[in-house]
């Protein structure tokens, strides 16, 4: 095999394999052994003797430009720990798209679960609440689970009103009264109704950050 | 009338519209002028040439506009979109304390674009769209004074909520519920003058609203 032959088998690399990344940011980035080098590929085989760039020479006939090459290097005991991928900050794309659109994802998620709570709930202070419930999703969810038996409860037309009170120890609590028009009785019925069915079973997975009332009207 | 409620607007949405006598052919073919004046007179209230867009997919030139969007902030959104037979600016959750600026900066422009465009206004047309959050009432109980007990025959039981649309000359107000919780969703819609400057149609704005939540018994920031 001449030369130009032997060099020619690789002439076109494989496809650039992403680096593997963290899954959530506070993993370090580590190098990762590329996959291409796993001996199950197909470009692998013992003819291949190095591992290595080259870049061949003009001088070698049938090229009209310089081109890289790659073999594989025979000798090394384990081709993972041969070859590794060389930090290039091209390949700190996919990482950089990969927070982005997690971020995208997060903001989506996030006006997605306002607009559900702003046509269920009437916010006090808009802003505080949102920020409150935005960080804790269990908090946000069980808001979102809540319209309907409180609506059994109440009647399909309460209004549930979301209020934060915080109490003399500076602990907040997100209360959502529901304004009632009929007697105090009633009131109270309806109430013990709902944490009965519903709220009873679920409140201890809020650790007293939300609460439910109701206020005569 | 019992006491005031207070009520939030959580959205808005201000349209105004002008169509032209004649469509603006002229400038059809070297708009440069035009979009740089236009611009020059939107760039105080935050716009920017990165905001600037054209549709060239369309193929109506009726449909076709040079659309202005305000960047910095680039929300609330603001834009002014020229076209060849109208201009039309849209701005969303628009506070009255900023109305002074908005109004110099988007009238100079459409001042811009009667000179260097030549454009003549037909007729001028306002429109906003506001969800107003009542917080402590029932909403049914805030519209209910508005209709005659006569009218909730019209379903076969008591209405979850009633709302009323009133026309008069060429202005009109819907009053009705709102996707928001416990919300009205109230649009004012207007057609004024040619000759009515920003200012006057703000100030006929500015007493709608009030006179709404006047008559609605709301107390809030308008």
């Amino acid at each position: 095999m001449s030369a130009l032959e032997q060099f020619a088998i690789q002439e076109t690399p494989p496809p650039p394999v992403p680096v593997a990344t963290s899954t959530s940011l506070d993993q370090p980035r580590t190098e990762q052994p590329s996959a291409w080098t796993s001996l199950t590929r197909p470009w692998h085989g013992p003819r291949f003797m190095f591992t290595q760039l080259v870049v061949v020479d003009l001088a070698l006939q049938g090229f009209e430009e310089p081109r890289t090459i790659f073999y594989q290097h025979s000798a090394a005991p384990v081709a993972d720990e041969q070859i590794r991928v060389v930090e290039d900050p091209r390949q700190q794309e996919p990482l950089a798209h990969h927070i982005l659109s997690e971020t995208r994802n997060q903001e989506a998620h996030q006006d997605r679960a306002s607009r559900a709570l702003e046509q269920a709930y009437v916010f006090g202070d808009r802003r505080e609440i949102l920020a409150f419930i935005m960080g804790s999703r269990v908090i946000e969810e069980l808001l979102l689970e809540a319209q309907e038996p409180l609506n059994s409860a109440f009647g399909q037309e309460s209004v549930k009103k979301l209020t934060l009170v915080e109490d003399d120890e500076g602990f907040v609590t997100l209360f959502c009264f529901i304004l009632a028009p009929g007697n105090l009785h009633e009131a109270r019925r309806a109430l013990r109704s709902f944490d009965e069915s519903w709220w009873l079973a679920r409140s201890g997975k809020v650790g007293g950050k939300l609460n439910f009332d109701f206020e005569l009207i | 009338m019992p006491d005031k409620s207070q009520a939030e607007i959580t959205y808005s949405l201000l349209e105004y519209t002008s169509p032209f006598k004649r469509p603006l052919l002229g400038v059809s073919s070297s708009p440069g002028e035009l979009i740089s004046r236009v611009l020059n007179e939107l760039e105080p209230s935050g716009y920017t040439f990165s905001g600037v867009d054209v549709n060239l997919q369309i193929l109506k030139l009726d449909e076709l506009a040079v659309v202005f969007r305000r960047t910095t902030p680039p929300t609330p959104a603001r834009s002014f979109a020229l076209g060849l037979g109208k201009v039309r600016i849209t701005a969303e959750n628009l506070d009255w304390t900023e109305a002074d600026r908005f109004i110099s900066s988007h009238s100079a422009a459409l001042n811009a674009v009667r000179e260097v465009g030549g454009a003549e206004t037909q007729s001028q047309q306002l429109v906003i769209g506001m969800h107003i959050q009542i917080k402590d009432r029932p909403r049914k109980d805030v519209t209910a004074p508005l209709l005659s007990p006569v009218a909730s025959e019209l379903v076969d039981k008591e209405p979850d909520f009633s709302g009323v649309i009133l026309l008069r000359g060429k202005a009109t107000i819907v009053i009705d519920a709102s996707s928001v919780a416990n919300g009205l969703f109230v649009r004012i819609i207007r057609e004024h003058q040619p000759e009515a400057t920003f200012g006057e149609l703000a100030e006929i704005l500015r007493n709608d609203e009030k006179r709404i939540f006047d008559t609605l018994g709301l107390e809030g920031i308008l």
